[in-house]
């Protein structure tokens, strides 16, 4: 693969409607790769798509292609075709015109050097495509997507599949430079997305064009991808290959969202030493500071169960009781209780092995497999204002707080996780808000929930709550951590 | 006995009634029959007889004969063209505009306002201006009632078109390298045909057989083919007047049969083929 970056992005961010879809992304697209845009639904993966193709516009940024700025140029002119998630074929032109329908608004050059006689200036002379050179070229892709025979038929007569090929064909016979796919297989049925994607990876073999591929599928994201932009609330969390997204998650969220995770939370005793579950654990992490609040990530394949006589058993690193057992074909998904004196914790486990419910087994963990990762935040901090003596404004709430300070006061708030209580009703709280997302950690669900002038909290519940959901946020008054700040910067 | 036995059918009858979905067509086939189905009926009948209520061909002969009626039916067809064409032409940008901004509704419903306006009321009002501005009343002025009062139904089914038009279409032909026009030409206009042909239907045929508008607007010099029936059954010249009717029914069904074939290919073929 060749390491010539075809298209950069630039600190590139677009809003709609005073709401952030797309936060002050950077990356760069190699040439000839198979970029995958990874994250659940309203990421701003698809956003971010449409501006590579144009027809949305950064509100701030630059989009580079070949090193040329083309943030302001239409998409008609960008050597750049879509598929797109619901295929827009055109319903009153066939398979044959509906491919033929970029072609045949191409100019190509003759290589003949004209000059202007009034401004004495030199170009090449283009010309249409001729009927038969653009006939040679349908017939060719039709054969490339297996559809021979089916340049008269009418498109609303075909299989899903047969369009999303037509689509594909309609995309590549324009030979662009980049092809952009905009979850061209979810309409698709699990067997026949399972074929695309197989037939979409020899294609992108084939034609040696860079694919940038957008889908929340992770699966099909690790399948077929030579790189994967894990992308959250607009940002992006990670940028690698399957297998270091997989292995070496960035964060709890990618770990969450790609494959199934345990996550917990602990804490780094030292250099290649790690507590969680009330165990110490060795690890090969190190250059965290000491104590320092972590994020565990452990892959369920990765740990391995020792049952039998109690010796064996006790070989084990740490002990849990089994809850559940079911049998997934290749493996059994195993849930187990790891009892600590003050807190228990959930632990999922992929092993061949049969276990009973009630039994208690041994868990053993390589070292190797254990992921420490830096907390995103250990404690929500927002920098506001005194509402009055007392008061305390947040994020447009008002809240009661043990601070006797007058109205206009700049001080930081802190609250910790867990003093932040999650209501049902959103009237019930003092502030409202929309589950972002919810991860579960052993004991409990650590969740995000963004206020309504987008300042993410942090929050650890007993409850699962729903993604999505409106929810009130209620806070203590004695557990408003509250001081005054002074602006250096002004 | 045979009194007991319809009797008996009529009671079992009554013991079996069901309020089914059925049950709720009545009332309406029942209107349509002594409104629609009888009096289309009367007009086949009087179409073949004469005064005396004898069967005769003599009412077409008369018809063929009498030129100036065929001279009223061409007029009519060309007024129904002519006019057809001027909407299209004013009501097509309109309903484009329209359907790209967001408060295009608001907009559609000024368009349709009029259209709550008793039609008579706003023909004479125009009348009324045209006088004032001292305007020659006719063919022209015809054409300009005809253009104002069947506007808002081409651009109706226009707006409906358009605003329902997938945007991925647009996108996916200016994907493929299409400027604006081209695009515009090559997916947005093809796409709205079934838009284009509905709303030529709802102004040509009612045009073709409009009457009043016409008498009014051109001082009763131009007649339309609606006009003439009308006449034709006030003077009880029933029989020349029904074959006029039939011509007018023939001719609705002619235009609306071509006008699907145009439009084939596209689900929306809700009119009669």
């Amino acid at each position: 693969m060749q390491d010539k970056k075809i298209i950069e992005v630039k600190n590139v961010s677009k809003i709609f409607d005073e709401k952030p879809a797309v936060k002050n992304v950077s990356f760069a697209i190699k040439e000839g790769e198979f970029v995958t845009f990874l994250g659940p639904s309203g990421c701003g993966k698809t956003t971010m798509l449409r501006m590579i193709a144009g027809f949305e516009k950064p509100t701030e940024g630059s989009i580079y292609l070949n090193g040329q700025d083309i943030t302001n140029i239409p998409p008609h002119k960008r050597p750049i075709n879509t598929v797109f998630q619901k295929y827009a074929l055109f319903p009153h032109l066939n398979v044959f015109n509906n491919i033929a329908f970029g072609l045949k608004l191409k100019e190509i050059p003759t290589g003949e050097i004209v000059t202007d006689k009034k401004t004495g200036e030199q170009y090449e002379k283009m010309r249409k495509l001729t009927k038969q050179e653009i006939e040679e070229k349908v017939n060719y892709v039709l054969k490339l997507v297996d559809l021979e025979d089916y340049g008269h038929r009418n498109v609303n007569s075909l299989s899903g599949g047969q369009q999303q090929r037509v689509a594909i064909a309609r995309a590549i016979v324009n030979e662009p430079q980049i092809l952009l796919l905009d979850e061209p297989l979810g309409a698709l049925d699990l067997k026949m997305r399972k074929d695309m994607q197989i037939e979409l990876m020899s294609m992108h073999k084939k034609l040696g064009i860079t694919f940038v591929y957008v889908t929340h599928d992770q699966e099909e994201a690790l399948t077929m991808s030579d790189t994967i932009v894990v992308m959250r609330g607009g940002a992006i969390q990670q940028i690698g290959t399957p297998q270091k997204v997989y292995d070496e998650p960035a964060n709890a969220f990618v770990a969450d969202f790609i494959g199934e995770s345990n996550i917990f939370s602990g804490i780094m005793l030292q250099d290649r030493t790690v507590m969680f579950c009330e165990h110490v654990f060795e690890c090969v992490d190190a250059g965290f500071k000491k104590n320092e609040p972590i994020d565990v990530i452990i892959r369920p394949e990765d740990i391995y169960i020792l049952k039998g006589s109690q010796e064996v058993v006790d070989k084990g690193m740490v002990q849990a009781t089994v809850t559940a057992c079911v049998f997934k074909g290749d493996h059994y998904q195993t849930v187990a209780v790891i009892k600590g004196e003050e807190e228990e914790n959930e632990i999922l486990i992929h092993d061949n092995i049969e276990c009973e419910p009630g039994e208690i087994i041994g868990l053993h963990i390589k070292p190797f497999d254990l992921h420490i990762m830096h907390k995103a935040r250990i404690i929500n901090e927002i920098e506001t204002e005194m509402w009055d003596n007392n008061i305390v404004e947040i994020c447009g709430g008002k809240f009661e707080c043990n601070f006797d300070k007058p109205s206009g006061t700049k001080v930081l708030v802190q609250i910790d996780f867990d003093d932040v209580e999650v209501c049902d009703d959103e009237k019930d709280g003092v502030i409202g808000g929309t589950v972002i997302s919810s991860i579960y950690k052993g004991s409990y669900y650590q969740c995000v929930i963004r206020t309504d002038d987008y300042y993410d909290f942090f929050v650890d519940t007993e409850d699962d709550w729903l993604k999505g959901d409106r929810v009130g946020l209620n806070i203590n008054k004695d557990k408003i951590i509250i001081s005054e700040r002074k602006d250096n910067e002004e | 006995m045979k009194s007991k036995e319809f009797f008996k059918r009529v009671g079992n009858k009554c013991k079996n009634f069901r309020l089914t979905r059925r049950v709720f067509s009545y009332p309406y086939i029942l209107f349509l029959l002594l409104f629609v189905v009888i009096p289309l009926v009367l007009v086949l009948v009087y179409a073949f007889l004469d005064a005396n209520n004898n069967f005769t061909f003599g009412n077409f002969a008369a018809l063929i004969k009498d030129g100036a009626s065929l001279q009223v039916l061409l007029t009519s067809l060309l007024v129904g063209v002519i006019t057809t064409a001027l909407c299209l032409v004013l009501g097509y940008p309109i309903a484009y505009i329209l359907s790209k901004y967001r408060s295009g509704k608001v907009l559609v419903l000024l368009f349709v306002l009029p259209m709550w306006v008793n039609f008579l009321i706003r023909t004479l009002a125009t009348k009324a201006i045209f006088v004032a501005l001292d305007i020659q009343l006719g063919m022209g002025t015809v054409l300009f009632g005809m253009v104002y009062n069947y506007l808002p139904f081409m651009i109706l089914p226009l707006h409906t078109t358009l605003s329902n038009l997938d945007k991925s279409y647009v996108e996916a032909s200016q994907d493929l390298g299409a400027d604006k026009l081209t695009t515009f030409v090559k997916t947005v206009l093809p796409l709205s045909v079934p838009g284009i042909i509905s709303g030529m239907t709802m102004v040509f045929i009612p045009t073709i057989s409009t009457f009043a508008i016409s008498q009014f607007l051109s001082d009763y010099t131009i007649f339309l083919f609606g006009d003439s029936i009308q006449t034709k059954f006030s003077n009880n010249m029933y029989g020349v007047g029904s074959v006029m009717s039939l011509i007018m029914i023939a001719l609705v069904l002619l235009s609306n049969f071509v006008m699907s074939k145009f439009n084939k290919g596209e689900v929306t073929g809700r009119n009669l083929w």
